[in-house]
């Protein structure tokens, strides 16, 4: 069981597609393997249908959270920075684990591209802000987490997705809303790798990878490359995984927000800090405030989205 | 670290007085605590005729005796006559091109105790988090940028850190009067600084050693890191790196086994590390320079500094680039527009007695909108000019969307994008183009309607301007730019006066050279003519 943990170069897949576990699984690898210098762990992935927000970001921005409850797709925050992404079956996720000496993001990315293209016959790039672009279409976004001894860089690629649920669930009308210093995604237009050579699949692109893993690291033996089921170490990653499921760390740790809303032609801005209504500033005699002030924003959203249409 | 290097230095020289400012140098950098049986009591500068006695001591030391002295000097130390010593924090770069990040959260309080490898914040920056840790212990003293803080500048002071736990009182009140000093002390990235490559050659022996007891929080971490790494590296990229004094390390390399290749090294000082190398060059210098500069402004020319919004500073980045690196150059023809006056008229007659719905305040087909649509079947006509250089290759674009300047009220251009101009008529042309304009003054477009197209059309005709050459934007190879129409008299044969009138627009073609050659430019605008002044061509 240990073994899970074991040092060199070498490729796990997990069995799980639950966001929370995944997660989870991630970070517990990156903490605990046992990191040697010049060597990569690749972990390879994929989720339900789920919405996956950067660490300072604040989810009622950057997606629609009634139609994510509606849907049941899941919403879930991860450790590293950058942007939202939509994930589903058809989106492949990669992470990349070194000692931190070896974080280099570029070098990923040109990997990908240099195999890809080659297997593919595409023309896909790596850009300045570290994305994958095939012609003006955004394939791949990046983002990583860096610890003392080890970081992860991890990124989606979009094999075979459905870009209608992807539009539509990252699509926020609290955008123009909401004031603060989260970071804000940088929308692009997305495009399937499966829509420009149709024989790309999800399976082919992770055998792909495996092979050309070993190669890229120069190491003879192919053999490290495993199946994982995060069921069976559920002992070790219940923490994580109970930490990124939780309200706390889905809305709490939004950072500090104002969301402003028209009543009855009046701008209310409700200050949030925390997760928690700490101001609301506007014409007095309209709202109840007892109602708001104190309470948790998410729990109270749907009735501060009934005060606005009003 | 550097008192080391200083030690060993005294060792070589022989005259007094030199030994004398290296060992005082020595001693403003160590504390006096050292338990090494060297002298009685401590450091002590020699006097011109004792030569032999305290520092034969010191000059008698082995290199490993020097190395033991080094384990008992802590680390640098600022201090000043006022404060007792302290450690400078400042925000980590993360990579080379790294110049803000955000400081989200502090970790620890002020007067929290700092064990090493403690993490002092969360730092994020460029898609990455970062748990930035302590370099030493000591006491969390004076917190200088609060959590939450956006666009914080690499190597700007963020905290202090002091030894002792009663210091902390001392520094309720500090600020920062620094002016932006460059990364260097608490850099927990890889540079080392040129000037100091000699003297590392003789500290690395003593590097190696040390990076053993301490990891790699050290003030001068760079110089641990280099030494077991063999870069590797193209023979060609490594001269380029030499010639310009760039550090491998901080290039990526993209060649075989992570290579650095001269593409790499080329692509690097594109990238803006002459910003990162101008700071690690001057060193001490540009602590001064920027007082300096600030200074000299401030003598020469008063005026009023208006912060550069995040807009205008992504507009300045890519006019700079398109000017830079687009060979511009220009084509201009007059039009005679009277044909289109007629077809407006006779069109805009057919629709607007059929919209009897009153909210829709259409003003009917407009000029531009003709402009837009012939425009478009030019480029249809002339794909070189719907295309865009791509380096190893020119990408010809398979629909014509067209950018189209829209100067709002407030002042601000924007450049919405209406999509397959070639494939619509000219009513949704119209009908887009007036939506854009109304999103476009009460500044709500959307990140869709502002994506790059294939071509550009700007027009300050309303100005009274008669003609202005564009700049090509970087994705695109062209940009039409439309003057005002005049009212001019022309020779004409078959009038009986001799001249006619007629309304005339001048437009100028701004082309990229390296993908439209001038007749095809040419071309392009003998075609956009053709449609303009015979309208009934549009449909062929």
């Amino acid at each position: 069981m240990k073994s899970i943990l074991r040092g060199g170069n070498r490729v796990l897949i997990s069995k799980s597609t639950n966001v929370y576990t995944n997660l989870a699984l991630e970070r517990y690898l990156a903490e605990n393997i046992k990191h040697q210098p010049k060597t990569r762990l690749l972990l390879l992935w994929r989720n339900q249908p789920c919405v996956v927000v950067g660490r300072y970001q604040n989810p009622f921005a950057e997606s629609d959270i009634k139609y994510l409850s509606e849907k049941q797709i899941d919403l879930a925050r991860r450790y590293s920075g950058g942007g939202t992404c939509y994930h589903d079956l058809g989106n492949l996720n990669v992470t990349i684990v070194t000692t931190r000496e070896d974080y280099n993001r570029k070098k990923n990315l040109h990997w990908i591209v240099n195999t890809l293209n080659e297997a593919f016959n595409l023309t896909l790039h790596v850009t300045d802000r570290d994305d994958i672009f095939l012609d003006t279409f955004k394939v791949t976004g990046s983002a990583s987490r860096l610890e003392r001894l080890y970081a992860y860089h991890h990124f989606t690629l979009l094999i075979n997705s459905y870009l209608n649920d992807l539009r539509r669930s990252l699509k926020s009308e609290d955008q123009m809303k909401i004031t603060s210093k989260a970071t804000s995604s940088v929308r692009s237009s997305v495009l399937n790798l499966a829509d420009r050579n149709n024989s790309i699949t999800y399976e082919k692109t992770i055998a792909l990878l495996i092979e050309k893993f070993f190669q890229w690291n120069n190491e003879k033996t192919t053999t490290s490359c495993d199946y994982i089921d995060p069921l069976l170490y559920y002992e070790h990653i219940k923490d994580f995984e109970n930490e990124l499921k939780s309200q706390k760390f889905l809305y709490q740790v939004t950072p500090p927000f104002v969301y402003t809303i028209e009543h009855e032609k009046q701008p209310i801005e409700i200050s949030v800090s925390n997760g928690i209504i700490t101001d609301i500033k506007g014409n007095d005699s309209i709202i109840d405030k007892k109602n708001f002030l104190g309470q948790l924003f998410h729990g109270v959203y749907h009735n501060i989205q009934k005060l606005n249409k009003t | 670290m550097q008192s080391t290097r200083l030690l060993i230095t005294a060792q070589r020289y022989s005259s007094a007085s030199r030994i004398n400012h290296l060992l005082r140098r020595s001693l403003t950098i160590s504390n006096s605590t050292i338990k090494i049986n060297l002298i009685n009591s401590t450091l002590s500068p020699v006097a011109l005729n004792l030569r032999s006695c305290t520092t034969s001591g010191l000059l008698s030391l082995t290199r490993s005796d020097l190395i033991n002295v080094r384990q008992h000097l802590p680390v640098r130390y600022a201090s000043s006559t006022t404060l007792p010593l302290y450690k400078r924090i400042a925000l980590p770069a993360l990579s080379p091109t790294m110049e803000t990040g955000t400081l989200r959260s502090w970790s620890k309080q002020v007067g929290d105790r700092i064990s090493e490898g403690d993490i002092l914040a969360e730092i994020e920056t460029d898609k990455a988090t970062l748990g930035f840790e302590a370099g030493d212990e000591g006491f969390l003293a004076k917190i200088l940028i609060p959590g939450g803080s956006k666009d914080v500048a690499v190597g700007k002071l963020c905290a202090i850190i002091v030894e002792k736990e009663e210091d902390i009182a001392a520094f309720k009140d500090f600020k920062d009067s620094t002016s932006a000093s460059p990364v260097k002390k608490e850099s927990l990235d890889e540079k080392t600084t040129p000037s100091d490559k000699t003297v590392e050659k003789e500290s690395d022996p003593v590097k190696k050693d040390d990076s053993t007891n301490t990891k790699q929080q050290q003030t001068a971490p760079t110089r641990s890191e280099i030494v077991n790494d063999r870069i590797l590296a193209s023979p060609f990229a490594r001269k380029l790196a030499q010639e310009r004094e760039i550090n491998l390390e901080l290039i990526e390399g993209t060649g075989p086994n992570g290579r650095v290749v001269v593409e790499d090294v080329e692509k690097f000082i594109k990238q803006g590390s002459a910003k990162a190398q101008i700071q690690v060059k001057k060193g001490k210098d540009v602590q001064t320079t920027p007082s300096k500069t600030a200074k000299q402004c401030k003598e020469t020319a008063a005026g009023y500094n208006e912060q550069v919004s995040e807009l205008q500073a992504a507009n300045a980045r890519r006019v700079t680039e398109s000017k830079t690196t687009i060979p511009h150059y220009y084509l201009t023809i007059d039009i005679q527009l009277d044909e289109i006056l007629k077809l407006r008229n006779k069109l805009n007659d057919k629709l607007t007695p059929k919209s009897k719905d009153s909210k829709d305040k259409t003003s009917g087909i407009t000029i531009k909108d003709f402009i837009i649509k012939a425009a478009a079947l030019a480029c249809k006509k002339r794909p070189e000019t719907n295309s865009v250089w791509m380096d190893k290759c020119i990408r010809e674009y398979e629909t014509v969307d067209i950018n189209v300047a829209i100067n709002t009220e407030a002042g601000v251009l924007v450049m919405p994008i209406i999509y397959n101009v070639d494939q619509k008529g000219l009513s949704i042309i119209n009908t887009e183009l007036s939506q854009l304009s109304k999103k476009a003054s009460t500044g709500t477009l959307n990140g869709d309607e502002l994506e790059m197209g294939t071509f550009t059309i700007t027009n300050l005709g309303m100005y009274g301007i008669t003609n202005f050459s564009a700049i090509v934007y970087p994705q695109q190879s062209a940009i039409l730019a439309v003057g005002g129409v005049e009212t001019k008299l022309l020779l004409s044969t078959d009038s009986p006066k001799g001249f006619r009138q007629s309304t005339v627009l001048n437009v100028t073609l701004s082309c990229d050279h390296r993908v439209i050659d001038g007749a095809i430019g040419a071309q392009w605008l003998q075609e956009f003519k053709q449609f303009l002044e015979n309208p009934g061509s549009m449909i062929l």
